[in-house]
């Protein structure tokens, strides 16, 4: 029953498919953004919206939607997906659907087009990695194929930008077919219930023809008595549903299987039609590699030589730019002080804002290596290895391997982490995950830990290889993962009792990483540090430059002037509650600023203490910190025990405004944000207070 | 006060009302969520999902 | 969970073929292991075990799956 759609000109066009065939690839190729690709299913959770300008001019919106695989949801990113589909957002269909498959799986990938079809919505089929599956010796006969589908079929490489222009110009031709629905041969006595469930929803519920079909295969596959959303339905509709029940499990047919089982048949038979294949039979690269790779033991091994290799990189290989950023930002101090003579506007521009930005954008080389290497877990294939190498672990704390990719994120990040919890479909499994995402020690604290070990971890190499503040920064690390771990356990047997969800995860295959991707992400990621670093950072330094030099005092030295200062006040009004911690009032101004932001700490630490210092540019923060004496008692205020606490202190505590406002957002109200924020700043306070209290019985004072 | 007192705080009291100016605008255009560490623009986030 | 009493796919080793002949799960994980093409008379190839978790390949699509899950499908010679 091929129909064709009357809309003279499209509008809005949605992109879907099944995780990982390369529908965000294909969405930037066709809107010219930018938005995150990975070798992973999952790395697109929400809708992402583009405009697809074509040939003759005109412009339609084009949605990037999660990737599913039916058109029955598992998880909130597969439902914002179906909801699109289904009609139900905004009560609006797209005008046309462009659905990617990968060629070299098609005979998955069409099951989700039969649904597509069945759903009755003008429809593109965008055939994706031909060249791959051309390698794989796959051929696909295109014209077969969309003779048995009735839609169009425009092969095309989103990753290398062949086909493009072809597909541009079918999306924006009129009429689309809706294809040929329900080609799948149910047997007679289910054909015949179905119908009649489907009249009698269409009359009793108003629903249209596609709808109506799809929820009478629901409501005919669910177990029996009454669906879970029974009361949707009219009591007249609910007992015909049982009677269907009946007669169908009389005739001894599977209603959970005849559905799904009648259509992959029907997706063979186009397969055998369309597809040749010739098998070698030989192990391919993936095959080897994840002999290795997912071995009980090897496994294991690489993916913490990995995780080494990163931290390793972070700290040592950065040292050079590190120190280059900071002797250019030195330097252009030191022509401030020439140009302008000494007084407070002097004093704001050097020891106030060059002062917090520099502390802030020395770390950019750090930033950059972090995401290189994230980068590299995400393009090559190996992200879905670590969480299967994990689900023994994390089934250990009550979540699955699922819950390790948005862990994992949350290195970077622990915005994108919480977002990708979407992909997880178990409720209790997603909130535990979101409440302890925050504890993966992000990118803004990066800074925090490397001042801290550059001021006080000797620069001592372990075994020829190993630096010693290589290893710091990986125990701290570590420490934020431990932390994870052990909380998500404590809230899995108390708050969101239940057995962690069944575990099955799409592996992609193995590519080499694309550097053009890992280099865009890099070059996008550390843009958006620069500009942080050159806007708020800025606006913070200047405000705190202020607050740390207001009021005057007459005749004060810069020190007793700091402590007299509005910013001073604060610290000592906060330093009972931070004196157990080995925190002085100094540090305490720290912990105030960057309540909103952790780095804003590095920041604020780089211009009291210049302030103090009356901007003294031959001597690095790090040595300033070293340097610093309590007035006193004249030993030094900050030792090697007071940076382990800070870095402690960071690991555990939640200081970012951002995250409460994701949590918000994902848990729809503010009790749950507020739990995080107040167990982790308790988590802070009693662990640091157990790090320096132990600390100070070993004689680390 | 000279001048470059009074030129400091000026800039400091812009980049106070800046600053807070930012803060609002954001909370009112729904960008309150993103980080600005990573490539994640709150913007997008809200404007483009639905609840779940 | 349930899980199947026969031979189950958790018990397969490393390049062996095996047919789906059954599910014994929830109505829900089983209706998610089917559109997933762990569906009746799909052909599935272990590629490798480790951790008890095994990865295996159905319609020439590779898939990390716990044991447990792993024991919940029935299997037989292809």
């Amino acid at each position: 029953m091929t129909q064709t759609a009357s809309a003279p000109r499209i509008r809005s066009v949605a992109l879907v498919g099944n995780p990982n065939c390369g529908k965000t690839t294909l969405f930037n190729r066709l809107t010219g953004l930018r938005q995150k690709v990975g070798n992973y299913p999952g790395v697109t959770v929400e809708k992402k919206e583009g405009i697809i300008r074509f040939a003759d001019g005109s412009i339609a919106e084009m949605l990037d939607l999660p990737g599913t695989y039916s058109l029955i949801p598992h998880s909130p990113d597969e439902s914002i997906a179906t909801d699109i589909l289904l009609g139900r957002y905004k009560n609006e269909n797209p005008d046309l659907v462009v659905c990617v498959v990968d060629a070299s799986n098609l005979e998955r990938h069409l099951y989700l087009v039969t649904q597509i079809i069945d759903r009755q919505l003008p429809l593109v089929i965008a055939l994706n990695m031909v060249d791959i599956a051309e390698e794989n010796g796959v051929n696909i006969n295109k014209e077969i194929l969309t003779k048995r589908l009735g839609v169009p079929v425009v092969p095309v490489v989103a990753s290398k930008g062949i086909g493009i222009d072809n597909l541009k110009r079918v999306i924006a031709e009129a009429n689309h077919p809706v294809g040929q629905s329900r080609q799948w041969k149910l047997p007679s006595l289910v054909d015949q219930e179905l119908n009649e469930l489907m009249g009698l929803l269409a009359d009793h519920h108003q629903l249209s023809a596609p709808i109506a079909f799809h929820e009478s295969v629901l409501l005919l596959s669910s177990g029996n008595g009454s669906p879970t959303n029974g009361n949707r339905y009219s009591q007249q509709v609910l007992r015909h549903l049982q009677q269907d029940h009946n007669r169908l499990d009389a005739a001894g047919i599977d209603r959970q299987s005849v559905f799904v089982e009648s259509r992959f048949q029907l997706v063979r038979e186009i397969c055998a039609s369309a597809v040749e294949k010739k098998e070698s039979g030989k192990p391919t690269i993936s095959d080897r590699i994840d002999h290795f790779a997912t071995h009980k033991v090897w496994g294991f091994i690489i993916f913490l030589i990995f995780m080494g290799l990163m931290f390793q990189a972070m700290f040592s290989w950065s040292e050079i730019p590190m120190l280059a950023i900071s002797n250019g930002f030195d330097w252009i101090g030191l022509q401030v002080t020439r140009v302008l003579p000494a007084g407070p506007l002097q004093d704001l521009i050097v020891n106030g804002a060059f002062a917090g930005v520099a502390a802030v954008v020395t770390f950019l080389p750090q930033i950059l290596f972090l995401f290189f290497f994230l980068g590299i877990l995400e393009d090559t294939g190996y992200m879905a290895r670590a969480a299967f190498i994990m689900d023994r672990l994390m089934g250990k704390v009550g979540l699955s391997g699922k819950s390790f990719i948005p862990l994992l994120s949350s290195f970077a990040c622990a915005i994108p982490g919480i977002m990708a919890t979407r992909t997880i479909d178990n409720p209790r499994d997603r909130l535990v995950t979101m409440l302890v995402a925050p504890l993966m020690s992000c990118s803004a604290r990066l800074p925090v830990y490397t001042l801290m070990i550059a001021a006080f971890i000797p620069g001592i190499t372990l075994f020829g290889f190993l630096s010693l503040a290589g290893l710091t920064l990986l125990s701290m690390y570590l420490l934020g993962l431990l932390a994870a771990l052990g909380t998500a356990w404590v809230f899995k047997k108390t708050l969101a009792k239940g057995t962690p969800s069944f575990f099955i995860m799409e592996l992609p295959q193995y590519r080499l990483p694309s550097v053009q991707s890992i280099g865009r992400q890099m070059f996008d990621r550390s843009w958006q540090f620069v500009k942080r670093a050159g806007t708020f950072i800025l606006g913070v330094s200047i405000v705190l430059w202020f607050l740390a030099s207001y009021p005057r005092t007459e005749n004060a030295t810069p020190a007793e002037q700091l402590q007299q200062s509005f910013a001073g006040q604060a610290g000592k009004i906060i330093e009972p509650v931070i004196k157990p911690l080995g925190f002085d009032w100094k540090i305490g101004i720290g912990l105030i600023g960057s309540l909103l932001q952790r780095e804003v700490f590095v920041s604020t630490m780089g211009t009291i203490y210049n302030i103090q210092d009356a901007g003294d540019g031959s001597v690095s923060l790090q040595q300033k910190i070293r340097d610093e004496r309590d007035p006193e008692t004249g030993k030094p205020s900050f030792t090697l025990l007071t940076a382990i606490c800070v870095m402690v202190y960071y690991v555990f505590a939640m200081q970012c405004f951002s995250t409460v406002a994701i949590m918000r957002k994902e848990t729809g109200g503010w009790k749950w944000p507020v739990f995080q924020f107040a167990y982790m700043t308790t988590l802070a306070w009693l662990f640091t207070f157990g790090v320096y209290r132990v600390g100070l019985l070993l004689g680390g004072a | 006060m000279g001048w470059q007192e009074i030129v400091a705080l000026v800039i400091v009291a812009t980049a106070a009302i800046l600053l807070i100016r930012s803060e609002i605008l954001s909370r009112q255009n729904g960008k309150s969520v993103s980080c600005g560490n990573c490539s994640c623009t709150g913007a997008e986030t809200l404007k483009s999902t639905f609840d779940v | 969970m349930k899980t199947f009493e026969g031979q189950s796919l958790a018990h397969i080793l490393p390049g062996q073929l095996f047919r789906i002949r059954q599910l014994a799960n929830h109505p829900e994980v089983c209706t998610r292991l089917r559109e997933l093409g762990f569906c009746e008379n799909a052909v599935v190839r272990c590629i490798t075990k480790g951790y008890g978790n095994i990865i295996c390949e159905v319609f020439n699509t590779r898939f990390g799956i716990d044991s447990l899950t792993a024991s919940s499908i029935g299997i037989s010679n292809v």
